[in-house]
């Protein structure tokens, strides 16, 4: 057995990642004993198919009790339990597979008398909605476009302006949306899109102070 | 509780009887008829071409309710004269340290792999044994 064992007391990357021969044939074992499936999806601490399955950042696999447990004996800082890489709470990611709850059975925290917290719930990021403000927005300032009747002055309003007084625009649709049925689905999408226009609402501002300078420009040259 | 301890013991048996390093053993303690998995027999070859080679060095490994949470005490009986053993018996070793290197991914296989390699190179930082720590240096 010369030449296969890991080096113990360097520990942080001997056995971390089963170095040399034991290493290879511990990962035979692992996937012999899964059976069929060539891969292991077992949980990294108890070794069994994981229970509420959660993977940490660095992409290991547990069962969400087990690696709540390991997180409150090391909760100054806790590490992998397979990489030593730091591991947060917040940022452990559920996986849901096909026909698993969600939820999980509240008899089972009791019977095993553990103060489980729920299994963090999975990150999701909507596709930001283009909704229809900016059409909206194009035929109610797109009525000076017809007064004005000059084609030039036309696009330049229907540009400039919407982006610069895009922050009203908001208000106009939210009133709109005041009818009950519309309400609860506008909110929504206010909602989602809360961020972009925030950013939207910046660049209006920053259009406008901008706007405004060269008209002072123009005016007191 | 014990609930993962147990199954993730019987996990590491079964893992082992399907492959375990040559010359090693590690097996549950039955005592009065019931095995009792929190509590294994296991025996560590010397590697050849150092002055252990040939004999086999009996342990004890003693599981907690925490694990694998924490770590599982290794005790070498009888005792083993060796700077990084404790006169009772009780390695000293960092991946069976709690506060050092323990992780709950750290097998039975990889632990006793640990202490065989421990065994021709002790660890000096670290003396367990005053005397043996001695007489090395």
């Amino acid at each position: 057995m010369d030449g296969a064992t890991p080096t113990a007391r360097n520990s942080s990357t001997s056995t971390s990642e089963n170095g040399g021969n034991a290493s290879s044939s511990s990962n035979a074992a692992t996937a012999a004993g899964s059976g069929s499936s060539p891969l292991s999806f077992e949980c990294n601490i108890c070794f069994e198919t994981p229970h509420d399955p959660v993977v940490t950042e660095c992409g290991h696999l547990y069962c969400w009790r087990c690696l709540f447990k390991w997180m409150q004996t090391k909760s100054a800082y806790p590490l992998c339990p397979v990489c030593k890489s730091k591991i947060e709470k917040s940022k452990v990611i559920p996986v849901y597979g096909r026909g698993m709850q969600d939820s999980k059975d509240p008899r089972e925290a009791t019977a095993s008398e553990e103060r489980l917290p729920p299994r963090p719930r999975g990150h999701r990021t909507e596709v930001p909605v283009t909704n229809g403000q900016m059409n909206f927005g194009g035929g109610a300032y797109g009525i000076p476009q017809n007064r004005f009747g000059n084609p030039a002055f036309g696009t330049f309003s229907f540009t400039l302006v919407p982006s610069l007084f895009g922050l009203h625009f908001q208000y106009p649709q939210a009133s709109f949306g005041n009818s009950p049925d519309a309400n609860p689905a506008a909110q929504q999408q206010q909602r989602v899109t809360s961020a972009d226009q925030e950013q939207h609402d910046l660049i209006s501002k920053l259009l406008l102070a901008f706007a405004l300078f060269i008209i002072f420009c123009l005016l007191f040259t | 509780m014990s609930g993962i301890a147990v199954g993730r013991l019987q996990q590491e048996r079964k893992d082992w009887r399907q492959d375990h390093p040559h010359g090693f053993f590690a097996k549950p303690t039955v005592a009065n008829g019931q095995t009792n998995v929190m509590r294994w027999e296991c025996g560590i070859p010397g590697k050849a071409n150092t002055i252990f080679e040939g004999g086999l060095y009996r342990l004890v490994i003693e599981f907690l309710d925490e694990y694998p949470s924490r770590p599982p005490r290794c005790r070498f009986t009888p005792p083993l004269f060796h700077p990084n053993v404790y006169p009772s018996g009780t390695v000293c070793l960092s991946i069976l340290d709690a506060e050092k290197g323990w992780r709950p991914s750290i097998t039975v296989k990889q632990i006793l792999l640990g202490i065989q390699d421990l065994l021709d190179t002790p660890n000096l930082n670290d003396p367990a044994n005053s005397s043996a720590y001695t007489l090395y240096t």
